[in-house]
């Protein structure tokens, strides 16, 4: 059994209406819900206003009542600073509603003294804080500390029992149960604490029994702390905007070294890493890094200078900042132990890694991360599609999982050249376009391939085909609806492309290619070279 | 270990201390033999059907692949054996280079870097990726003056790596290996199209290098499972691919 500090706002709804919106709670004030008074000011309550009243009766003893629309959100909203302010003096703050919250009492006990200055000081700082009169009590259990809390008292230990036996039994806050052990001529929690527990759980039931612990000093539960996380992000301010690369990037380099040393301290390495730059008009940038290993502080580095390369250059799409960066924050997104780096079991991450790493590390530094890739197996039924290409250092995640039988994927070989997407025209032996009908067959038998570039026509001495394939049909292509469902297979149509019709041909000069027709075109997709 | 000791002693008995020069390969023998960190070896394997035609890729070494039919596959089957050697391997300047049907080949995907557009910047990615890789197949944009080919094949033999390009645009290559199509259905050597049916299946391929004109090897590049194989009627070995082949064809 703990002992427990609640901090408790007397009412808060009409504090938080006050600290939101900005109602004087120094005015009648009621806060309604459902056409009843859940919370009132003092100054209300002077007027004969009480909880539970309906607003017209509560306007005809008060008339200048300001009434106030119950808002769970804003009594949560308003308390966080209150949370906050208590966390400041005492960790481990356990919010119960609103309005009220509950710490282990030992902790800050030990630290001020004694209990009574823990609780002093709690109320204290909250006051100076936040503005808002609180008040604690002490006690054995959460139960019992909120009814100390509400009046102000500091329960000695072992006399919690004593302290619950001569208070109302309502104060259990279960009115059917309360009704019924009224009429039972059961007032107090005492005499309610009294009865065997094992009866009333069999007479009343669960509910009753967890009421029945309450009522004795016992707690129904310990308190789940929260715990505050470390805020591991570091940041650095500029007084001078940096407008160069190679000064922001020695920047980024200093910060990620302390990214990582701080890191290092709490035994944490980083998988994916956050970093915002501002610029002195505002504008933000933010960009998560993602990484296959762990980042080490010149990983961390090298990925600040290039996302600050990019940016500050302005090349690609997006255009450069109108000012110098003047601040920098870089955020831990995926965290796990570290331990060390591990060697890869059979070798990997050995002396050929190294070696390899750093020779692309420093392409990536020539080029950009994007320009080195890795190939990682996945699933499709293309050529192209089977492999994903990530950068060096990324995850190695393939776009579509590897695992699966992809029925309609091509039989091997596997054509050599892949991902070409060069238009051509192919052409019956009359020299008309050929075309796939709706029931999967030629128009005519392909005779020649005509292609723009310098090769010309080339005669076609074997094909097979068509094999057809429909990605994504469940889809809709944004703009285009639903396809009509007409006779008119989408393969000769431009406007869809989901279905795919794909050969394979032999040319006379001896090229072997894959070629495929969708939305009315052909295409080379893949050449066996 | 007695015996190497022995072996390993300089020089006779009346002459301390001198070395002839006559002893130094073998003395570097010993060396490479007894410490594992000298045991840098020359050559780099090949796949077991090319072992013909080099009998190894040698270290540092600039072998340009070219031919009719099938040269992306053949520099695929050359990289495959510095891969299947747990070496790494560098392909630039080819966007459309199939990995798979390089996986296919044998080579290691987790130990395989592409650079697909370097751009103007080639030579200097040559460069760099020499220093760290075991192999770099390299297709230059346009043909590579003498000048530059020099440099980049200087880097490779002082690191160690083996510069494979593709395509007839390097000057003063030290090997050049060449595919051909052999006589199929059409003249790229493919079987297994025919018009309106079947599908490619393998294909004939001649494999002839420079440094050896009397060999010429017969292989299916790619065999019927994406690999390569000898056709079994090669000039030099004669293990039994076709018979393989037309029992998978059967099965």
């Amino acid at each position: 059994m703990s002992r427990t500090l609640f901090v408790w706002c007397p009412d808060w709804p009409v504090l938080a209406a006050e600290l939101v919106d900005g109602v004087s709670a120094h005015a009648p004030v009621a806060v309604l819900h459902a056409n009843r008074v859940v919370a009132c000011s003092p100054a209300a309550r002077a007027e004969g206003v009480r909880r539970g009243l309906r607003r017209r009766e509560a306007q005809g003893r008060c008339p200048h009542l300001i009434v106030v629309d119950h808002d769970p959100g804003r009594d949560a909203r308003g308390f966080e600073p209150v949370v906050a302010a208590v966390e400041q003096v005492a960790p481990g703050v356990e919010v119960v509603r609103p309005g009220a919250c509950a710490l282990a009492a030992r902790g800050p006990a030990r630290y001020f003294g004694c209990e009574q200055a823990a609780a002093e000081q709690i109320v204290e700082h909250v006051a100076q804080a936040c503005g808002v009169e609180a008040q604690a009590g002490i006690a054995s259990g959460a139960f019992a500390a909120g009814l100390a809390a509400r009046q102000g008292r500091i329960v000695p230990p072992g006399g919690t029992p004593a302290f619950l036996a001569d208070l109302d039994i309502s104060t259990v806050d279960r009115p059917e149960l309360v009704d019924l052990l009224r009429r039972l001529g059961i007032h107090t929690l005492g005499e309610f604490a009294a009865l065997p527990a094992t009866d009333v759980l069999a007479r009343f039931g669960a509910e009753a029994a967890l009421a029945h612990r309450l009522a004795a000093g016992r707690d129904e539960r310990p308190l789940a702390a929260r715990q505050p996380p470390p805020d591991l992000a570091v940041v650095e301010e500029f007084d001078e905007p940096l407008e160069r690369v190679d000064v922001a990037a020695f920047a980024g380099r200093q910060l990620g070294q302390r990214l990582h040393d701080r890191l290092a301290g709490y035994g944490l390495a980083c998988t994916r890493l956050g970093i915002t730059a501002t610029t002195g008009h505002g504008e933000q940038l933010h960009r998560t890094w993602r990484h296959d290993g762990l980042l080490s502080a010149a990983a961390i580095g090298d990925r600040v200078r290039w996302q600050l390369d990019g940016w500050l250059s302005g090349t690609g799409r997006v255009a450069g900042p109108t000012a110098g960066i003047t601040r920098l924050r870089l955020t831990p997104e995926g965290v796990v132990a570290h331990a060390g780096m591990q060697a890869g079991l059979w070798g990997d991450g050995g002396d050929g890694w190294e070696r390899a790493d750093r020779a692309l590390s420093r392409i990536q530094g020539l080029l950009g991360p994007e320009a080195v890739l890795v190939p990682v197996p996945s699933g499709g039924r293309d050529p192209g599609d089977q492999i994903t290409l990530v950068p060096w250092g990324d995850e190695r995640t393939p776009a579509r999982p590897a695992a699966g039988a992809w029925p309609g994927h091509l039989p091997p070989p596997v054509p050599a050249i892949t991902a070409h997407a060069t238009p051509v025209a192919v052409l019956d032996e009359a020299g008309e376009p050929v075309g796939v009908t709706a029931r999967l067959a030629v128009t005519a038998a392909p005779a020649r391939l005509s292609t723009a570039d310098s090769r010309g026509r080339a005669r076609i001495v074997a094909w097979a085909g068509p094999w057809p394939v429909e990605e994504l049909w469940w889809t809709t292509i944004p703009g285009r609806g639903v396809a009509p469902d007409t006779a008119e297979p989408e393969w000769s149509r431009p406007e869809t492309s989901k279905q795919r019709a794909r050969f394979q041909v032999q040319l006379e000069d001896g090229r072997a290619m894959l070629l495929t027709l969708t939305g009315g075109r052909w295409q080379i997709t893949a050449v066996y070279d | 270990m007695r015996s190497t000791t022995d072996a390993a002693r300089p020089a006779g008995p009346g002459r301390p201390g001198r070395i002839e020069p006559t002893d130094l390969g073998r003395l570097r023998a010993i060396v490479r033999d007894t410490d594992p960190r000298m045991a840098v070896h020359d050559r780099m394997p090949l796949l077991e059907p090319l072992q013909p035609l080099l009998g190894g890729l040698r270290r540092g070494a600039v072998v340009a692949v070219d031919g009719d039919a099938g040269r992306t596959s053949l520099a695929m089957a050359l990289l495959a054996g510095v891969s299947a050697a747990g070496g790494w391997c560098g392909v630039v300047g080819m966007p459309s280079w199939g990995c798979l049907a390089a996986a296919g080949y044998g080579v290691r995907l987790d130990r395989l870097a592409l650079v697909p557009e370097p751009g103007t910047a080639w030579a200097e990615v040559v460069a760099a990726l020499a220093g760290g890789m075991d192999a770099v197949l390299v297709r230059p944009p346009a043909p590579v003056p003498g000048r530059l080919a020099r440099r980049l094949a200087a880097k490779a033999r002082q690191s160690g790596c083996t510069l494979l390009t593709l395509g007839r645009v390097w000057e003063g290559c030290d090997t050049r290996v060449s595919t051909y199509g052999v006589e199929g259905v059409g003249r790229g050597g493919w079987e297994g199209l025919a018009a309106g049916r079947g599908r490619l299946r393998a294909r004939r391929v001649t494999v002839v290098a420079s440094t050896r004109p009397g060999i010429e090897l017969d292989l299916w590049l790619p065999g019927e499972d994406g690999t390569v194989r000898d056709r079994g009627d090669s000039s030099v070995s004669g293990r039994g691919g076709v018979s393989a082949l037309s029992s998978r064809a059967a099965s």
